[in-house]
Formats: C-alpha cells, structure tokens, sequence
C-alpha cells in the first residue's frame, strides 16, 4: 500500500512556502503533510564557494528551444528565491482589469481588492522596504523605511511625484533577525552578504514543523487520478519509483514545471503549457550632464511607474522602469571615461506588461520526458509597441535629467518572472483552474504560482505568487477560522 | 587632380589599411593597455598594474578576443560620444567596458578618485569577494535622498 498524506506540496519556492505557512494555521496537530523537492538543500554557504545557486544546472531540467530567450531556474530547496533579485512591487489595480478597463487582454477572476490583505501579511514576513507614499492604495505602511534614491531618481521624484517611488524590495533596509542591511552589492542573484528575502533565510521554520515531512532530491513525474479526483503522485527517490497517496495535492513547481507535470499526468485542456510568458524588458543606458549616479543605497533604486497605469493600456504595454543603481553587476561599461564624469551615467530597464501568445509554450521533451521543453516565438504586438516608444519616453524622462545623449537601447534576454502556463479564469473553457486556483476538473488539486496569470502585469511576480498562495489556503479552509 | 571626394575616399582607405594591419597583428593585452592609457591620460598610472590588468582580462575572456582586436585597430583614434554610428559605438561601449573594469579593479574609487595621486590595481574586480565595498552607495539620508 502506498503511504497516505492529508495533503502533497510539490515544490519549496514562494508559492509552495507561503500555501504551507497558511495551511499549516488551519491544518489539525496531527496533519500529515509530505513536501516533495527536486533538489538539494545548497546552503548560502556552498552557494557562495561555488558561485551557483543551485548544485542542478538548468540544462539537466528543461530545454531551451530559443536560445536567444532565456528562462532562469533555480533548482533546490527555496526554488527561485535563492536566485530571485528581491524585487516586491504589487500588480496595479489595473492589471487585474485589462479587459474590462483598457479593452484589451483578459481580466483576472479576482480583483486588486481580493488580494491587498494577504498582500500586506507577505510584506510583513518578507520584511519589505518601501516608499512612505504608494502608487497603488494600501491599508498599512511597508514593515521597513524606504531605501536613499540616487541623485537621478530624487530629481525623477522632485519632477514627477506621482510617478517615481522608492522600490518595493527584500534588499533590507535594516537588518532584520535573519539578515543585514542591503550594501548594494550589485549581484544580487547570489546576494553576497544574504541581503535578501529567500525562503531559506525567512520561511524555512515552515517546513521544519512537526507535520510535515521534507523530502529533497525527489523529483515529481505526475500526479495519479481516480475517479475524477487527484489521487496522489509518483516521484523518485534515487533508482526508486515511489508511489504516494493524498486527499489533496498542491502543486507549487512554477509556471515552467507546473504544465510539465500535468502535461506527464495526462491531465489535459487546450490551453495547458500554451502562454508561456513574461514582460519585455529593454535596457537603456543614458549619459547625464552633471549628475551623478550609483548613489542610492540598493541595487535598483527607483521604481519609475510614469508610463503605467493609464488609458494608454488601450493601445501599448504599460512600463515599469527600475533604476540600476549598482556599477558591479555584469561588468557593463558602467562608467564614463571622461575626468570627473565617471558616474554621470544611469541604467535603466523598461519592463513592457505582454499578452500571452499560444504559440509560446512548456512541452514535453520527446527525447527525454523528464525534462520540460521551451519554444518562445516573440512578444506580443502590444509590448513591442509599447517598446517602441522608448525615445518618447526619454523624452519625457529628459524634463527631470539633463540628458546629454542615449549610449545603448537594447533588449534584454529575460526579466526571469516565468508565468502564464495553467491560466486561471472563470470559464472551463477558457482556463484551467479557477480564481482560488483550484483545477477546474480535479477539485482537490490545486495549481499554485504564476502559471495561473492571464497576463503579466509590468511589476514583478512574486508577492502576488504568495499573496495567491494565502489566498487560495484560505479558500481551502473557508468557514474553519 | 584629386578631388575633395576622392581625398577623402583614400584618407578613410588609408585608415581602413592601418586599422586592418593594426587587427591582424594586435594582441588582446596590448589592446586594453591603449585603450586604458588613451581614456583615462589624465590619470598616473601604474604601468606594471596596469599590463597586469591587462593580463587578467584578457584572461578573463570578459570580451571576446574579436571586440579586443577592434580596439586595438581602432589605436589613439578617438570616437565620440556625439558620433553615434554603430561602429563607434561598438567602440566606445567595448572601450568604457574596459575602463570601468579597471577602475572598479583598482584603488581610484575608493582613494575618492583623486587624480593627483598614483592609481594603482588592486587584483581583479570579483563582485563577490568585495560585496560591500561599493564607495558611491549612500547608506544615510543627507537632505531630500
Ligand atoms: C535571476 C532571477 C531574478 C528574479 N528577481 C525577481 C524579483 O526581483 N522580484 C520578483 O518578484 N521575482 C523575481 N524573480 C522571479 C521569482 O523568482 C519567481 O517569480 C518565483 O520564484 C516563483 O515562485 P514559485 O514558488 O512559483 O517557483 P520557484 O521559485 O521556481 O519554485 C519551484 C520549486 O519547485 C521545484 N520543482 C520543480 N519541478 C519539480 C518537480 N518535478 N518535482 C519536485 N520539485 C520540483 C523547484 O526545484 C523549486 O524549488 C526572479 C527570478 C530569477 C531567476
């Protein structure tokens, strides 16, 4: 007979951790819960020694079929919180409106409302810095004060109040229990100094409760189902096929992994895998006349949200851009060369909100099953006209900087926030799971992480991952509070 | 006679023969020497740091041994940043690259970038290894930051 578990988690990032921390309130004291990881647990330690954020590399779990597109993975325990850049901005109201408010994409099942508690209860446990004001409205103030603008972002914010913030990051601002101050390292994928939010470094007590049951380097092949309900899940365990069973399963394998799974378990729709997607980001690099950058206390140190929200969502991707306030990262010609100008130069990303395209897509490999497969066939109309308004938007930007000349525009290969894959909606139809990201056929399993945006929103992904997280535990245990 | 057009056409033929010989026989460690000692002339040096440098980036292999050769084709020539045609920027990106990196390798930053004094390297940049060693981050508010 195969073991029986109360409830499986499949996956140990955001979207897993933040489900387990909710459920386990509701769960009773003798709760069996098995936690299912592909990898190891690669320590901050060995992380830094060996220069990786993962012992896994990439290649060994997915495919890349355009290799001018990239797609980051992280494999261990903690998922892409090891290598994520600590970014914390909320979805705007808007995103979750698209359809109903601009006329374009589709709405989300849920509203900007649904999510603004759970939004809070993630900026607390994250320990968030962020702006005293706010472009989005919000019921309590950011656990941390904001990080220092540099001189570039304070003009932008003298110029532009209602259109340039302080970031919304876990790059701490002050220490917490766990982690220092952020120093503005530059590197943050593998944070030297352990700056950042990662679930090792704030979320691990979860997994270490009583009830539950870690298991690491036990990759997830499917999920089993009777009689129209998940049934439980095969995995490994070395050389071993291990069968096991559970009145509810959870996956939390990301937007890359979670259709790779179900696509291996038969579990079928139409739109499974299809919509693979992320915003467009361009990297803008512009020379200043007499101001100096790099002077602001993170590594991205402004959010610029001018080109957001606003009936322009009708016809173009909306923007969010970050100030790359950090002359260390990738070694780019950061500097000027010319005597006392060195610093007169700022990074910029532009990050574009896409509609998804069915032609991008997680597969299957066909070689080796075990691996997932990415195609990714280009942007949507909607973000590369919103991209090519970059000079306008310079432009604009030129009222608060004295902008002496564009050195470089270019397209950036990933903004690493892989979403889109097991669309959430309303309509069978039209979706897979639903507003409380449960599967629409198989009510007892649930689909967690950003495979369930309909769109990307231009803000990062990952607090609205675990604020959906929150949210989808306390549907679960609706009426048992 | 040669006219204003065909004076022109054999001056850029003639620096596009130098560039060519200058690509064919550079060498990738000589190349970031020039184009250190030609950006950053009003700096004092040190000479042995800097072939040092030049040495570790080179193996580094951070740029292609390709964009070095360019650069040393390109030599003492001086592209602006007001010429904005794709191979000068190429040029002056791959130039600034090096610069940058070798600022960020050696003690000018962190000495308040005084250009009275020897400049000197320090060992190559490792991002990692000197994490909080950033001297342009403000980590206190002065006025309106
Ligand atoms: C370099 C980088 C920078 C980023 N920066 C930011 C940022 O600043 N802000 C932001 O909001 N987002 C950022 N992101 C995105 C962010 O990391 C993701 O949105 C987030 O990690 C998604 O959480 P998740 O739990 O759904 O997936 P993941 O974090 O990917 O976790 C999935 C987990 O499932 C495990 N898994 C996968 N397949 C299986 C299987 N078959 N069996 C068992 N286990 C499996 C994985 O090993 C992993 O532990 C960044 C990402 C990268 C790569």
């Amino acid at each position: 007979m195969p073991p029986h578990y109360d409830t499986i988690i499949v996956g140990t990032g955001f979207a897993s951790a933040f489900f387990l921390l909710r459920h386990l309130e509701y769960a009773s004291p003798d709760a069996k819960i098995l936690v299912l990881e592909r990898g190891r647990l690669d320590s901050k330690k060995w992380q830094l020694e060996n220069r990786a954020t993962s012992s896994i590399p990439a290649h060994n779990v997915f495919v890349n079929k355009n290799l001018d597109k990239h797609w980051l993975t992280s494999p261990g325990f903690g998922g892409n919180s090891n290598c994520w850049w600590g970014g914390a901005t909320r979805m705007m109201p808007g995103d979750f409106q698209l359809q109903s408010r601009y006329g374009v994409g589709i709405d989300w099942p849920l509203s900007y409302d649904d999510l603004e508690m759970h939004y809070g209860v993630v900026e607390d446990v994250m320990s968030v810095s962020g702006p005293v004001d706010s472009p989005m409205p919000r019921s309590k103030p950011f656990p941390q004060p904001p990080h220092i603008f540099s001189d570039p972002d304070a003009r932008l914010k003298k110029h532009f109040p209602e259109g340039w913030f302080h970031p919304a990051t876990t790059r701490a601002r002050v220490a917490t229990a766990s982690r220092p101050a952020c120093c503005a390292s530059g590197v943050c994928e593998l944070c030297p100094v352990d700056a950042k939010f990662t679930i090792q470094n704030g979320l691990a007590s979860v997994f270490h409760d009583p009830r539950v049951t870690l298991l690491l380097e036990a990759p997830v092949d499917g999920i089993e189902t009777a009689g129209g309900r998940a049934s439980g899940v095969v995995y490994r365990q070395g050389d071993r096929t291990v069968h096991a069973e559970a009145d509810l399963v959870v996956l939390g394998a990301s937007a890359l992994f979670n259709p790779h799974i179900l696509l291996r378990s038969n579990i079928q729709h139409p739109l499974l895998g299809k919509r693979l997607h992320e915003q467009m980001p361009v990297d803008v690099c512009l020379d200043l006349k007499g101001v100096k950058a790099y002077n602001g206390s993170t590594t991205i140190s402004g959010n610029g949200y001018l080109f957001y929200e606003g009936e322009h969502r009708r016809d173009h991707a909306a923007c969010l851009i970050e100030t790359w306030n950090a002359p260390f990262a990738y070694g780019r010609n950061a500097f000027r060369s010319e005597r006392d100008r060195w610093t007169e130069r700022v990074f910029m990303r532009f990050m574009f909100d896409d509609l998804p395209r069915d032609d991008n897509t997680v597969t299957v490999n066909a070689a080796n099953p075990q691996l997932a497969e990415t195609r990714f066939n280009g942007y949507s109309d909607y973000a590369l006209r919103g991209a090519a308004l970059i000079p306008k938007m310079v432009e604009t930007l030129a009222q608060a900087l004295p902008i002496e000349g564009i050195v470089s525009v270019l397209t950036g290969a990933t903004t690493a926030h892989i979403q889109g894959t097991v669309v959430m909606g309303d309509d069978p139809a039209s979706s897979i799971v639903d507003r409380h990201l449960i599967h629409h056929q198989y009510r007892n399993l649930l689909v967690l992480g950003a495979s369930a945006f309909p769109t990307a929103a231009p803000a990062y992904p990952s607090v609205t991952v675990s604020a959906l997280s929150l949210w989808a535990a306390d549907h679960l245990h609706e009426g048992q509070a | 006679m040669l006219t204003r057009r065909g004076f022109l056409l054999s001056l850029s033929a003639g620096v596009a023969a130098f560039a060519g010989v200058r690509y064919a026989l550079s060498s990738g460690e000589g190349a970031i020497v020039t184009v250190l000692q030609k950006r950053l002339h009003y700096l004092i040096l040190d000479d042995a740091g800097v072939h040092a440098f030049a040495k570790d980036l080179a193996a580094s292999k951070m740029i292609t041994v390709g964009k070095l050769r360019l650069a040393a084709a390109a030599g003492l020539l001086n592209f602006e940043p007001q010429s904005m045609n794709l191979l000068n920027t190429m040029l002056r990106q791959g130039e600034e690259h090096i610069v940058s990196t070798y600022l960020l390798s050696s003690d000018f930053f962190l000495r308040g970038a005084d250009v009275t004094q020897k400049v000197s390297y320090m060992g190559f940049y490792d991002p990692f290894a000197y994490a909080c060693r950033n001297s342009f981050a403000r980590f206190t508010l002065d006025t309106d930051g």
